[in-house]
């Protein structure tokens, strides 16, 4: 979390600025490509559930309507799209960005099916996804969808690609699509994500002589694809985005070798789900073996308990029943890269709240 | 007639209503000579008794109350004999006070408990900031059988009074969703056609 006494001065006109929000369960970036304009990469929200990117928009200064150019879901996960439905509707200039996977009939047919009755409180990333297509309809917006290698935004010197999904992945998916569409019986209820990483985006942004490589959750087979393929933008990024949180899953030591500067600014969100935990100590070595300058928002430890503050025969009860009460999101942080344009200086980091160098 | 048989209904469904249309004062009067005689009329054995000859002729006269078979009528005997107020016996029942409730939603399941994300409905929450592990004894065995990966329930903790006891408690229910039809089907094709055909122009 970035307060807003502490958000500061919005980026000069020439400062490329990168900020990543890891508020404990989901992540957000938000690029500032120069000039005014921005980009926003997947979506989290607050305690209020405000879309973080806009509440952060709004404490440096900027109107997210007028300054907002692209904004791109990697994927639909729901700790990459809360808020994602209303990031379209208040941006309202912006493209927005998606998969190539999500255009496809069969999977939009279950969206709808699956999703299209309110059933309970919260939504899984499938609901926020039909809220975003609805929303973009209502508006007459057609979306952008992404491919390998292709050309998303440009502007002035400033260039966004997306490097996936390949089309290997692409037609895995829609073989896999089928056993995602429900049944006529089947009961309705909360729906799990289906496992699309392989059909994340992953960007490549350029401006002037800066770029920064963004993983999404990209796992290792479709690394070694983007590592293959001879259409993405050469050159090598001087700020990563970690891939997966980490996981062992999403390392390919070639993006490492191949695709970034050496001793890279590295950043990532740290992950836990039941008694998962990622990076795990493991990944965190290995991260340290390519670049001094990692930085994760939160640390990463084991489930904390609840801090949640409550009649105290509520917590008795809990606690005669067997039951664990574990704090779902994890403390809350932010990490802000600045760096002129044009001018070969280093990257400025500014760690926020919970945020520490690994 | 509408109106009538929701009034029968409500009697049903509320029996403090049926005592207290109860009426001291509107129970017949009859010739009975003693508790005995009173019984068997009640139970239906006035035929063998000498007193109903004739009844029927007298019935018809509109001299003699009507009697209505015990098993046909419940307040019967309690038009024969005064019985104590019933309502003195009943006891109170038990009232829960929720002290915390969560709606959640199943997202692993094993051998022995479950996980499962949780929205604070009490703190007005709209999105999970909880997760529980909780074991799978603390529910049904019919809501463990059909349990599932998606599934959703609400757990309440609060307190239950009842006859001047307090317990704490702890009550998971899981919610008996609906099943996806062919409407829903049908319709989320059209809907996917909508889309394709709103981003393909």
């Amino acid at each position: 979390m970035i307060e807003a006494r502490e958000a500061g001065n919005p980026p000069d006109e020439n400062e490329f600025e990168v900020v990543l929000f890891g508020p404990g369960y989901g992540e957000s970036i938000v690029l500032h490509i120069g000039f005014g304009s921005w980009v926003i990469v997947d979506s989290c929200i607050n305690d209020a559930g405000k879309p973080r990117a806009l509440e952060y928009l709004e404490s440096i200064g900027v109107n997210p309507a007028q300054g907002v150019e692209l904004i791109v879901a990697t994927h639909w996960h729901d700790d990459h799209i809360r808020g994602m439905a209303k990031l379209v509707e208040v941006c309202s200039k912006a493209n927005f960005c998606c998969a190539n996977a999500l255009r496809t009939e069969e999977f939009l047919a279950a969206i709808d099916a699956l999703e299209g009755q309110h059933l309970s409180a919260d939504g899984s990333g499938i609901r926020e996804i039909y809220r975003v297509f609805n929303g973009l309809m209502s508006k007459e917006s057609r979306p952008i969808f992404a491919t390998a290698n292709r050309r998303i935004y440009a502007q002035d010197e400033c260039e966004v690609w997306s490097l996936s999904p390949s089309d290997a992945a692409f037609e895995n998916f829609l073989k896999s699509v089928s056993t995602l569409f429900p049944n006529a019986g089947q009961t309705k209820g909360w729906t799990p994500s289906v496992s699309p990483n392989d059909v994340s985006v992953v960007l490549w942004i350029g401006v002037d002589d800066i770029a920064v490589l963004l993983g999404a959750d990209m796992e290792k087979r479709g690394w070694v694809e983007i590592l293959q393929s001879k259409g993405r933008p050469i050159g090598k990024a001087s700020a990563f985005k970690i891939p997966h949180h980490g996981s062992e899953g999403a390392y390919e030591p070639d993006v490492w070798n191949r695709m970034l500067e050496p001793n890279p600014v590295a950043v990532l969100v740290p992950w836990r789900k039941g008694g998962g935990v990622l990076p795990t100590q493991c990944a965190v070595h290995r991260i340290l073996l390519h670049t001094k300058n990692a930085y994760a928002t939160a640390s990463v430890g084991l489930s904390t308990p609840s801090q949640a503050r409550r009649h105290s025969r509520v917590d008795r009860t809990v606690r005669r029943t067997g039951s664990k009460l574990l704090q779902s999101a994890m403390s809350d942080g932010a990490i802000r890269l600045r760096r002129l344009l044009g001018r070969r200086k280093r990257w400025k980091v500014e760690k926020f709240g919970t945020a520490y160098h690994l | 007639m509408l109106q009538a048989a929701q009034s029968t209904a409500t009697q049903h469904t509320n029996p403090q209503e049926g005592f207290s249309d109860f009426n001291e004062d509107a129970v017949p009067e009859f010739p009975v000579q003693n508790i005995d005689q009173a019984i068997s009329l009640a139970l239906g054995q006035e035929e063998e008794s000498p007193t109903t000859q004739g009844r029927d002729q007298d019935i018809e006269r509109g001299t003699l109350p009507v009697f209505v078979d015990p098993e046909q009528d419940d307040n019967a005997i309690s038009r024969i004999i005064k019985f104590p107020q019933p309502s003195a016996y009943r006891p109170k029942p038990a009232t829960l006070h929720a002290l915390q409730e969560w709606e959640g939603y199943v997202t692993e399941i094993n051998d022995t408990e479950f996980t499962a994300r949780l929205t604070d409905l009490t703190a007005g929450a709209t999105y999970p900031g909880e997760e529980a592990i909780i074991p799978i004894d603390e529910i049904s065995e019919a809501d463990a059988a059909k349990m599932q990966v998606g599934s959703i329930f609400r757990w309440v903790i609060g307190y239950e009074r009842t006859a001047g006891t307090k317990k704490s408690v702890s009550c998971i229910v899981f919610r008996d969703l609906p099943a996806i039809t062919e409407t829903d089907l049908r319709r989320g094709k059209e809907w996917a056609r909508r889309i394709m055909a709103a981003f393909d122009q």
